[in-house]
């Protein structure tokens, strides 16, 4: 009966879409109308939720995120987590630096008064201070396919900026500032065994999670102060010292909006985009630089992902007091970051707009579960990241190119996980807020971009857009999770390229994602020796080395798997007449060894000769050179000397 | 002096002792080796059998250093770890250089007794010295980085950008470099002042230093900061060619290494070059002041001899008044004998003393009383030569009229 029932929801709704050119379920819709006090840095405003279930299961209870709650005290879990420190900001201890969500009155239309129901829960870690998620139950159950309208009276206080939302001065950005309710998830929906809400509470090293739907918002607050905010602007009228702007966003899973005085406003478009960014004056010299990578980001998604459905990009540009506010995304709307007079070569600007404009896909619409598996936010947009920054500001150079000092955007990321002391510390498959001693960036953004890069090498630039074109076609305005990405590669590599090098593909991203092994093949020792011609007594005859005979040598390569990963090696092997062999391995046992008989000398062996495996922790012992080179420790050598020497006399300065 | 000329002389004199340059850029040189050797061996080894880090020749790579920092950087660490101990022993042999390359400007020749001598003797007054300047810079560098960061740090929120902040912090930079500036020409002239007067008193010479630097503020700091742009222009030239050299062959390597060795033998040229330009300004002042102490010193011993040889001269009037006096008294008393007993030798004192109308009198000050019995001391010789003249001359004319007569 059940599935049934979901079967027609599911009928229903994709009729819906079609009819109302729906790009998501819009189960979660929201119109809102709120007043900012720049002065008390208070929202008040009231809000009409309707929210439709969509699941195939009867509910008693809704559950809300009141993420801003997180500020409310010392004892949240947010800041117990955080030590009130969030990438180098910290929270402010006076009383306007507190910030908290109250809902006022809460009730369904034309029905139950809910204010006085609402419980504070801590599903997570059982905090009893912590109130960033609340249950409601409801006297009358929700069937599948219902409508339930909610109208929540609520007052935002926001925080200090340090992470994230909050105010800086005249500067607000408003994120996670709303009552917002929880996903339910039915049994069977990112492999759940059974149905229930996903409500986390709000921690120091998670995102959000939420479904989609349609927000109709209308902002109320003083007019000298410039607005953007998800979506599109409807409309902008002024009244005595006040204007109130309306936005409309569709099939988006969240709403935030930023407003200062200080913002310059620079408009671009790209093809039916229009690009609006929101940059301080004092970095308007900075502004090319935002759209110009912003156009790069919608052009190669476009390409290589899928289209960009909105009509809009705002970008906002923080001032610098307000920094904590950088880097976030939000649909159709971003943070990005720049610091005035930022040289051309150090492309922060560039790597974070990239980013963060990603998110409009891995987010906003491959809408994952970011608490649970923040890796497929997070690590695939970042896989997508460096592909942006390597192919359009140079592979080495991508993100620093400053006199003779480069860094690559995947070399970043690469190194950020290989190069980790933590690199064996977790999986990336792991709740957000169980990761420990900074793990969570390694393990969700650098690995992820490390072994997604490393998939692409190895199912080559064809095959890797089909995968991710088909995920994105398969899983656009919902919500997938690991199990469904893997799928998708088994399907597209099994097509494309054969079930057994799909089968080491499934190998390869299982061990990956789930697993914290690491992968180091090394090339153990190259020799050869001169065999001579069988001498002697045999079979009671005396040979005699020939004269004229040929000398052979026999080669020995020894190839040894370091690492717990396994993964299939391919081998190059040079002799010294210039002949080149590729050798396979399985790379299963702990070594092999590989020998040769010829009339030449093997000089050389180097695994992975392609460079295709970027997990391989240890690049320097994948090759082997019989006679190496000095000149890179000459060099070296050489030119320490010389900044050593000028080190040393500039101690004179001070005799 | 002005500027030119005490660079001009300054290079002149630095270029007449090269041996004195190799000196300082050895030292430098075999100092470096101590740890860049070390480096050479753990890189060579940590390289060992890998092509991985032939990428190195076509310049930085990120992932290479990462690497190798990552699997080697202890190796690496321990030595460079050194580098502290090796700036204080390159400080330490620093103020013994100084000590020889100023005794070799002053004295205006070199030889390696006298060089290596005049460190030795200076070693520990220059060390002195130079801990002491070091210590206010150091001083001023805690006070200006505490304020200025605590300025910032406590207002930055209120910033409308980040700006102010800029412009803070390169202004306190720009003082504390002038600060530091000052300090260390202070440190130089300071050391002149040891020099010039063998003194060993560094507190004396830091004030010495100080109060030369400031009276001659411009000339000093003008001389300072356009050998210290030079340099500035050289390191920006060597960069200029060395980051598009890719040091990817052996000959390459040698080419950069021999552009670098010479960038650092400039390097020595132009701090040996600053000192002597220093010192020929200082010196040029100096000399001055010893010619003009010399003239001020005469005239001050001269007037001290004028007044003591007064002294002489009035005690000894007052000796010969006092026995002119008894001399009177005694004749008094003879006469008060004899006026009791006239005689046909009787005075009549009153006569004698009375005031003779011709005659204009005037009661001499003790001064003037002074100053009349040193002339008359003076011409009393020219006198008695004369008188002895007149006589000779009188005694042959007697002889001559005898002759007649």
């Amino acid at each position: 009966m059940t599935k049934y029932l979901f079967i027609v929801l599911l009928f229903v709704t994709v009729n819906l879409k079609a009819q109302n050119k729906a790009l998501s379920l819009r189960n979660a819709n929201y119109d809102m109308d709120v007043r900012l006090n720049p002065e008390t840095k208070i929202i008040t405003g009231k809000m009409k939720l309707k929210w439709i279930n969509i699941s195939p299961d009867t509910l008693s209870e809704l559950q809300f995120h009141l993420y801003l709650n997180a500020f409310k005290n010392s004892e949240s879990t947010f800041m117990k987590e955080s030590g009130g420190r969030f990438r180098g900001d910290r929270a402010g201890n006076d009383d306007l630096s507190w910030g908290y969500v109250n809902i006022q009155s809460m009730k369904i239309q034309d029905g139950e008064n809910l204010t006085n129901k609402i419980q504070f829960i801590s599903p997570d870690d059982g905090n009893k201070n912590d109130q960033t998620a609340i249950r409601v139950p409801l006297k009358d159950s929700i069937f599948p396919g219902d409508t339930i309208n909610i109208l929540i009276n609520f007052e935002s206080k926001l925080p200090k900026i340090f992470a994230r939302t909050g105010f800086a001065g005249n500067y607000f950005l408003v994120g996670q500032w709303f009552p917002k309710i929880a996903v339910y998830e039915p049994a069977g929906m990112r492999a759940r065994k059974t149905g229930g809400w996903n409500c986390h509470q709000f921690h120091a090293h998670s995102e959000f999670y939420a479904d989609f739907g349609v927000y109709h918002v209308k902002i109320t607050l003083p007019k000298d102060y410039i607005v953007g905010a998800t979506g599109k602007q409807l409309s902008e009228t002024v009244e005595g010292d006040l204007k109130t702007v309306k936005y409309r966003a569709k099939d988006v899973i969240d709403f935030a909006w930023t407003a200062s005085p200080r913002f310059k406003v620079v408009m671009d478009k790209w093809n039916d985009v229009q690009i609006k960014l929101l940059i301080q004056p004092e970095h308007e010299d900075l502004a090319d630089r935002h759209i110009e990578s912003a156009k790069a980001a919608l052009e190669y998604f476009d390409k290589h992902l899928g289209p960009y459905p909105f009509s809009t990009l705002t970008i906002v540009d923080p001032p610098v007091t307000g920094g904590g506010s950088g880097g976030m995304e939000y649909p159709t709307f971003i943070t990005a970051g720049s610091f005035a007079k930022i040289p051309a070569g150090m492309r922060m600007i560039e790597m974070v707009t990239i980013h963060e404009f990603g998110h409009q896909y891995f987010m906003g619409m491959l809408a994952t579960n970011e608490f649970e598996e923040a890796w497929m936010d997070e690590g695939m947009n970042s896989y997508f990241e460096t592909r942006i920054m390597d192919e359009t500001y140079g592979e080495k150079t991508s993100f620093i190119d400053i006199a003779g000092f480069r860094v690559g955007d995947l070399e970043m990321q690469r190194n950020g996980y290989v190069y980790n002391v933590n690199r064996k510390l977790a999986e990336s498959y792991r709740y957000a807020w169980h990761y420990q001693q900074g793990a969570y960036s390694t393990m969700s953004y650098n690995k992820p971009a490390t072994f997604l890069n490393t998939l692409h090498r190895l199912v080559g630039d064809e095959i890797n857009d089909e995968i991710w074109k088909t995920y994105y076609k398969t899983w656009q305005f919902a919500h997938p999770s690991t199990p469904d990405f893997l799928k998708i590669v088994n399907e597209v590599v099994t097509e494309r390229k054969g079930l057994d090098f799909a089968a080491d593909i499934n190998d390869f991203l299982v061990q990956a994602i789930y697993g914290s092994d690491i992968c180091d093949y090394k090339v153990a020792r190259v020799s050869s020796r001169w065999i001579n011609d069988p001498q002697g007594i045999l079979d009671g005859l005396q040979i005699k080395q020939k004269a004229d005979s040929a000398k052979i040598y026999e080669s020995r390569v020894v190839i040894k798997r370091e690492g717990e990963m396994i993964m299939p090696v391919e081998i190059l092997i040079r002799f010294n007449n210039g002949k080149e062999i590729t050798k396979y391995w399985d790379g299963k046992s702990r070594s092999t060894e590989f020998k040769f008989r010829s009339a030449a000398r093997v000089v050389s062996a180097k695994i992975d000769p392609d460079n295709k495996n970027l997990m391989d922790v240890n690049l320097a012992n994948n090759s082997y050179v019989v006679r190496p080179d000095d000149k890179p420790a000459w060099k070296y050598a050489v030119k320490f000397l010389f900044w050593l020497q000028n080190i040393i006399q500039s101690v004179v300065w001070f005799v | 002096m002005n500027i030119a000329k005490a660079y001009t002389k300054g290079f002149i004199q630095t270029a007449k002792y090269p041996r004195m340059w190799f000196i300082l850029y050895f030292a430098n040189l075999l100092m470096a080796l101590l740890l860049a050797l070390p480096i050479f061996s753990v890189l060579k080894s940590n390289f060992g059998h890998s092509d991985f880090f032939q990428q190195l020749l076509a310049g930085y790579d990120a992932t290479v250093f990462n690497e190798f920092f990552y699997y080697y950087g202890d190796a690496l660490s321990a030595i460079t770890g050194g580098i502290k101990w090796l700036l204080l022993a390159y400080f330490l042999l620093s103020v013994f250089l100084t000590g020889g390359i100023i005794r070799t400007l002053n004295d205006d020749r070199f030889s390696t007794s006298s060089f290596f001598g005049g460190g030795a003797y200076s070693f520990f007054r220059y060390l002195g010295l130079s801990i002491l300047v070091a210590l206010i810079q150091i001083f001023f560098l805690l006070v200006i980085a505490a304020s200025v960061g605590g300025y910032i740090g406590s207002h930055f929120s209120n910033f409308q950008s980040e700006l102010t902040a800029y412009y803070i912090g390169i202004a306190a930079a720009v003082i504390y470099l002038f600060i530091f500036l000052i300090f260390s020409m202070v440190s130089d002239y300071g050391k002149f002042y040891l020099e010039l007067n063998d003194s060993h008193n560094i507190f004396k010479a830091f004030w010495d230093g100080i109060k030369y630097v400031f009276k001659h503020f411009v000339k000093t700091l003008s001389l300072y900061l356009i050998l210290l742009f030079l340099p500035a222009v050289v390191m920006y030239v060597y960069l200029y060619f060395e980051k598009d050299y890719k040091m990817a062959t052996s000959i390459g390597i040698l080419i950069v290494f021999l552009m670098q060795q010479a960038f650092i033998f400039l390097r020595v040229f132009l701090r040996t070059w600053i000192l002597a330009s220093e010192l020929k300004i200082y010196d040029d002042d100096y000399l001055k002041l010893n010619e003009v102490e010399e003239v001020v010193q005469s005239i001050v011993d001269q007037k001290v001899k004028e007044i003591e040889n007064k002294k002489e001269i009035v005690s000894e009037s007052v000796i010969s008044r006092e026995k002119a006096e008894n001399k009177v008294l005694e004749t008094q008393k003879e006469q008060n004998i004899k006026d009791e007993n006239p005689s046909e030798y009787q005075i009549n004192f009153e006569e004698t003393f009375a005031k003779n109308e011709n005659i204009e009198e005037k009661v001499l000050t003790e001064e003037e009383i002074m100053q009349r019995m040193v002339e008359e001391e003076a011409g009393h010789d020219e006198v008695d030569i004369q008188n002895q003249d007149k006589n000779i001359q009188e005694e042959e004319l007697g002889e001559d009229e005898d002759a007649k007569g």
